[in-house]
């Protein structure tokens, strides 16, 4: 399929979405979404952000009301969480493409 | 869902549209179209550009496949809310037996979404007839899923009831992911 057919490919469009959730404007630190991306996320946000990279499942209703009881924003949680899904997301895309590029 | 900026915080054309769903469909929108239309620039409006092209952009996979794919990942990735309207959708969309090179892609996608994916595992699936191009188009889908089960495990992503499943898929079906523009600026 040629880029003429397709204007946009979704390689593009996954590089835009991960540009708006870690460089966009938002209420945390850029650093932090990164950081969450690559599943290494600080302090309190640590177990949180391993949890959703490695086991999503698992997170309850109490862990997020332990990020509130540290004094984290509804926001917050909000970009960390999404930051941390698209980071493990782009992850596992790359390990296959690396397979894929490899074979 | 367990933040209440992605149940109440929309603007004003996100909360006429949530009326009108309701009043027209008798059913809440989704948890998905509710958390995209909270500050659509940061995720939802990419997200949804990003989701369209992969489920139904031009693919070497039926729109049916496509779903089916994602009902799988979601599996993987043990986030039923998913599981339940993908496998709904993919019913909907003429899902019905998987040929072989699909077999084959659910094979690797399964390895890579254990972090146990090899090169040689790549051979196989072209070995079953899957073109390179094909198998990354697959890897967007399960890209796709691995974004969203994470997020539906963690913000708590709910169904109302099975009809609301239903009603949700048929109109995924009819919309292609798509959404009102006003709703998402």
């Amino acid at each position: 399929m040629t880029a003429h057919t397709r204007p946009m490919e979704p390689a593009e469009r996954l590089a835009a979405l991960r540009a708006a959730v870690l460089d966009g404007p938002g209420v945390t630190d850029r650093d932090l979404r990164k950081a969450a991306a690559s599943g290494t996320a600080p302090g309190a946000w640590a177990g949180y952000v391993r949890s959703v990279r490695e086991a999503s499942y698992r997170v309850s209703e109490e862990d997020i009301a332990a990020l509130k009881a540290e004094g984290f924003g509804e926001e917050e949680i909000f970009e960390v969480t999404v930051a941390t899904a698209v980071g493990a997301a782009v992850d596992r895309l790359e390990a296959g493409l690396r397979a894929v590029a490899e074979s | 869902m367990r933040l209440g900026v992605l149940e109440h915080g929309h603007g004003r054309a996100a909360r006429w549209f949530q009326k009108i769903v309701v009043t027209l469909m008798r059913h809440e929108v989704d948890d998905v179209v509710k958390t995209a239309m909270h500050r659509p620039g940061f995720f939802g409006r990419p997200f949804l550009a990003y989701g369209q092209e992969v489920l139904r952009g031009p693919s070497f996979w039926t729109a049916a496949e496509r779903e089916h794919l994602g009902a799988v990942s979601s599996e993987l990735n043990e986030c039923p809310f998913c599981v339940r309207v993908h496998t709904e959708t993919a019913r909907l969309a003429g899902h019905r037996d998987v040929r072989p090179e699909l077999a084959a892609v659910i094979s690797f996608i399964t390895l890579l979404n254990r972090g146990e994916v090899t090169p040689a595992d790549a051979a196989a699936v072209r070995a079953a007839g899957v073109p390179s191009e094909a198998l990354v188009e697959a890897l967007h889908v399960n890209a796709v899923f691995n974004i969203v089960n994470r997020m539906g495990n963690a913000f708590g992503w709910s169904w109302d009831s099975d009809d609301h499943v239903r009603v949700a898929a048929r109109v995924i079906q009819r919309t292609r992911y798509r959404l009102p523009g006003l709703v998402l600026r």
